[in-house]
C-alpha cells in the first residue's frame, strides 16, 4: 500500500485496495481494519482440507481401538496377579501359588483363546502372553512355596530352551534342579560304595568325609548346600534317637541354608523328623513355627505341630493347631484327617465320626473330580494339584478306615482302604511314575483291610508295591488291637 | 532451532499430518482465513497451516487446545496399552514359552512409537500459544482464572515441541521405563 502510494497512487476516498486480490473496492467490502475483501477473506476462509490425512487418522483411530481392547483384557489380568501378591504378603504362599498356576495362567491362555476366536489372523502363534514379570514372580512363588528345586522344574516345563539361557533369573533356578540331580547322582554313587543296610554297618565318618571332599570341590552354592542336607540326612540315619542326634542334623541344616534359603520346608522338615526321633518336642514345635513363619498354607508343619503338643501332653494346644491349620487352609483333607487322629487317640470316636463325614462332605466330590479327570486323561490342566489333592485325601481316608474298624465295619473299611487309597495312589503311580502316594501307611492299612477280609487277590496285588511292616502284621495276627494302633497309641500303623 | 524442529517434525509425520487436519478443519469451523493450506512447509511452518491470528480469546482457546486434545485422547489409550504390556507384564520381544516372535510385544512396539508420535503434536505453533497468552493476560474476571493456566501450559509445550524437547522426553521416558 505503502508503495502504491509513494508511486503516486491514489486511493479514492471511502475504498481500499485489497491486499490479495489487488483490486480497489468500497469499504463495506472490508471487514474492520482488515485489508482483505471480503470475497478473499471468504475464499481464504473455504480452502480445502487436505483429506489424503483422513486415512492416517483412521489408523491412529484403529490403533487406539485396539489399545482400548487391549487394555481392557489386561487389566482383569492385572488385577489378578495383585490377587496372587496379597496371598504372598500375607505368607500364604502356597495359596498365591495355587492362585498363579489355576487362575492366572489359564485366564492368559482363555484370553488368547478368546482374542483368536475374534481375530483369528494370529494362527497358531499366540497374541496375549503373561509376560516375563508374571512368569518370574509365579517361578519366585514357586520356589518360596514350594522349593527352588520346583521352581527349576516349573522353569523347564514352561519355556523355551533358548530363553531359559538368556533369562538369568530363570537359568539360576535350573541350575539348582541341575545342581540337585548332580548331587543326588554323586551320592548315590558314594553310597553305593559302602553297601550298608543299617546304621550299625554304615561308615559314617568315611561317608560324611566323601560328602565334604565333593562339597570342596565343586564352585556352585547349590551343590555346596545340597551335600549339607545330605549329610544331614545320612546324619539322622545314623544317630537315630541318640542325643548327637539334633545338634548334629542342625548344624548341617544350618549350613545348607545358608547356600539354599528358600528350602526352609526341607529344612523344618528334616529338624522336626529329627526332633521327633530323639524326642525333643520344643526343637519340632520350633522347626514347625519356623516353617509356618515362611508359609503359613504348608499343612505339614501343623502336623509337626500338634503330634509334638500331644507328644508333650498339651491336648488343647494341639486341638489348636489343627484349628489354626483350618484358619490357613480351609477344609483341608489334613485338617480333618488330624480331627480324627486326635479324636481317636482321645478315645472321642463321636466327634472323629463327625470329622470324617465332615471331611467327605467338604473334600469328596473335589478328589472324585480330580480322579475322574485323571481317567480322562485330562492329566495337564490337573497334574499340579492332583498331587496334593491325592497325597492329602488318600491320608484322610486311611484315617476313615481306621474309624471303620474300630467299629467293626471291616467290609466298608476294605472298600474305603481299597478304592479311595491305595487304587488311587497306584492309579497317579502309573500315570506319573510317582510311587510316593503308596506310602507304608497306605500299603499297610490297605493290607490290614484286604487281610481282614481275607481277600487274597487284594494282598497279592498291593504286595507288589510293599510290604506292610511288623506293628501291622501284629495286628493282623491278633497281638495288637485296632485300640491299641488307634486309641492308646502303642504302635502307628499310618 | 528450525533444524531440531524440523527434525521432530520428519520423524513424527504421520500424527504431523494429521494434526495440521485437524488445526485446518479448526480454522474453517472458526472461520479465520487461511494464508497457505500446505502442510509440508519445509520451515518453522511445517505441520502447521499458515493463518491470520484468532482474534478472541474463546477461539484462540479452541483453536490451541482441540487440536491437542485430539491427539492426547487417541494416544493416551496406546501409551496406557503399552505401558501395561511392555513394562507391567515385561511382554519381551520372543514368546518365553515357544522361542517364537511375540505378536503382542511388535504390537506393543507400534503402539507406543504412534503415541510418541501423537505426544509430540500436541500444541500449537509458539505464535498462536504467544496469541493465546496475551489474549489471556488482557482477559478479566472469570475468563482470566480460566484462561491463564490453559495458556500457561499452552505455551511451555509450545515451546518444547519448538526445539523437539517432547520427542527427546518421551523417547527418554520410554528407554528409562525398560531399565527400570
Amino acid at each position: 500500500m505503502e508503495n502504491l502510494e509513494r508511486t503516486g497512487f491514489s486511493v479514492p476516498k471511502g475504498k481500499r485496495i485489497c491486499s490479495v486480490c489487488g483490486e480497489v473496492k468500497r469499504l463495506s467490502h472490508f471487514d474492520g481494519d482488515s485489508d482483505r475483501c471480503a470475497d478473499c477473506c471468504e475464499k481464504m476462509v473455504r480452502t480445502s482440507v487436505k483429506w489424503y490425512c483422513v486415512p492416517i487418522a483412521l489408523i491412529f483411530v484403529l490403533a487406539t481401538v485396539v489399545s482400548v481392547y487391549l487394555t481392557v483384557i489386561t487389566v482383569p489380568f492385572i488385577k489378578s496377579l495383585d490377587e496372587a501378591e496379597k496371598f504372598a504378603e500375607g505368607s500364604n504362599l502356597s495359596d498365591a501359588f495355587d492362585y498363579y498356576e489355576n487362575n492366572i495362567m489359564s485366564m492368559a491362555e482363555s484370553i488368547d483363546a478368546s482374542v483368536k476366536e475374534k481375530l483369528p489372523l494370529f494362527g497358531e502363534n499366540k497374541f496375549f502372553v503373561p509376560g516375563t514379570e508374571t512368569f518370574e514372580r509365579y517361578c519366585e512363588i514357586c520356589a518360596m512355596a514350594d522349593s527352588e528345586y520346583e521352581a527349576g522344574v516349573l522353569v523347564q516345563e514352561l519355556f523355551d530352551k533358548d530363553f531359559i539361557k538368556k533369562n538369568k533369573t530363570f537359568s539360576d533356578y535350573v541350575s539348582v534342579t541341575d545342581a540337585y540331580d548332580k548331587v543326588f547322582a554323586t551320592v548315590q554313587e558314594i553310597n553305593g560304595k559302602y553297601e550298608f543296610t543299617s546304621a550299625e554297618d554304615l561308615r559314617y565318618d568315611e561317608i560324611i568325609a566323601q560328602f565334604e571332599k565333593e562339597k570342596q570341590n565343586t564352585d556352585s552354592p547349590y551343590e555346596k548346600g545340597y551335600y549339607e542336607y545330605f549329610k544331614a540326612s545320612v546324619t539322622q540315619f545314623y544317630y537315630d534317637g541318640k542325643d548327637e542326634l539334633v545338634e548334629k542334623v542342625q548344624y548341617y541344616l544350618d549350613e545348607m541354608i545358608k547356600f539354599l534359603p528358600n528350602e526352609y520346608a526341607v529344612y523344618g522338615s528334616t529338624v522336626a523328623d529329627s526332633a521327633f526321633r530323639s524326642g525333643d518336642y520344643d526343637k519340632a514345635v520350633e522347626a514347625a513355627e519356623f516353617v509356618l513363619s515362611k508359609n503359613r498354607n504348608l499343612t505339614e508343619p501343623y502336623e509337626w505341630l500338634a503330634k509334638a503338643y500331644y507328644k508333650k501332653g498339651e491336648t488343647e494346644k494341639a486341638f489348636e493347631v489343627i484349628e489354626r491349620l483350618n484358619e490357613a487352609v480351609p477344609q483341608s483333607p489334613v485338617y480333618y484327617k488330624l480331627l480324627i487322629k486326635y479324636n481317636l487317640l482321645e478315645n472321642n470316636i463321636e466327634a472323629a465320626e463327625k470329622a470324617s463325614a465332615e471331611g467327605d462332605a467338604a473334600n469328596g466330590e473335589l478328589c472324585e473330580m480330580v480322579f475322574n479327570m485323571y481317567l480322562s486323561n485330562n492329566v495337564g490342566q490337573i497334574k499340579r494339584i492332583a498331587r496334593q489333592v491325592f497325597a492329602e485325601s488318600i491320608d484322610f481316608k486311611a484315617y476313615q478306615c481306621a474309624l471303620l474298624l474300630l467299629k467293626d465295619e471291616k467290609q466298608k473299611a476294605f472298600e474305603t482302604a481299597y478304592n479311595d487309597s491305595y487304587y488311587r495312589a497306584y492309579y497317579y503311580a502309573y500315570i506319573t511314575g510317582d510311587t510316593s502316594l503308596l506310602s507304608q501307611g497306605v500299603i499297610n492299612m490297605t493290607t490290614l483291610c484286604a487281610e481282614l477280609c481275607r481277600d487274597k487277590a487284594a494282598v497279592d496285588d498291593i504286595s507288589q508295591y510293599g510290604m506292610c511292616d511288623s506293628v501291622t502284621e501284629k495286628v493282623i495276627n491278633g497281638e495288637l488291637s485296632f485300640e491299641d494302633v488307634f486309641i492308646n497309641g502303642k504302635a502307628e500303623i499310618l | 532451532m528450525t533444524v531440531l524442529y524440523l527434525i521432530s517434525k520428519l520423524v513424527t509425520f504421520p500424527a504431523v499430518m494429521v494434526r495440521a487436519f485437524y488445526e485446518h478443519i479448526l480454522l474453517k469451523l472458526l472461520r479465520i482465513p487461511v494464508e497457505k493450506a500446505s502442510y509440508l512447509q519445509f520451515n518453522e511452518m511445517f505441520g502447521h497451516t499458515e493463518h491470520d491470528l484468532t482474534k478472541t480469546l474463546s477461539a484462540s482457546v479452541w483453536f490451541c487446545c482441540i487440536p491437542g486434545l485430539l491427539q492426547v485422547l487417541l494416544a493416551v489409550p496406546m501409551m496406557a496399552a503399552s505401558f501395561l504390556q511392555l513394562y507391567v507384564l515385561s511382554v519381551t520381544p520372543t514368546d518365553p514359552q515357544t522361542g517364537s516372535v511375540s505378536i503382542m510385544f511388535a504390537v506393543c512396539i507400534i503402539l507406543r512409537v504412534f503415541g510418541i508420535w501423537l505426544l509430540c503434536n500436541v500444541f500449537p505453533l509458539y505464535e498462536d500459544a504467544l496469541n493465546l497468552w496475551e489474549k489471556a493476560t488482557q482477559a478479566n474476571g472469570f475468563a482470566k482464572v480460566v484462561a491463564l493456566p490453559i495458556a500457561a501450559i499452552v505455551r511451555a509445550g509450545a515451546f518444547l515441541e519448538r526445539f523437539g524437547i517432547t520427542l527427546l522426553l518421551l523417547v527418554a521416558e520410554t528407554c528409562l521405563l525398560f531399565f527400570l
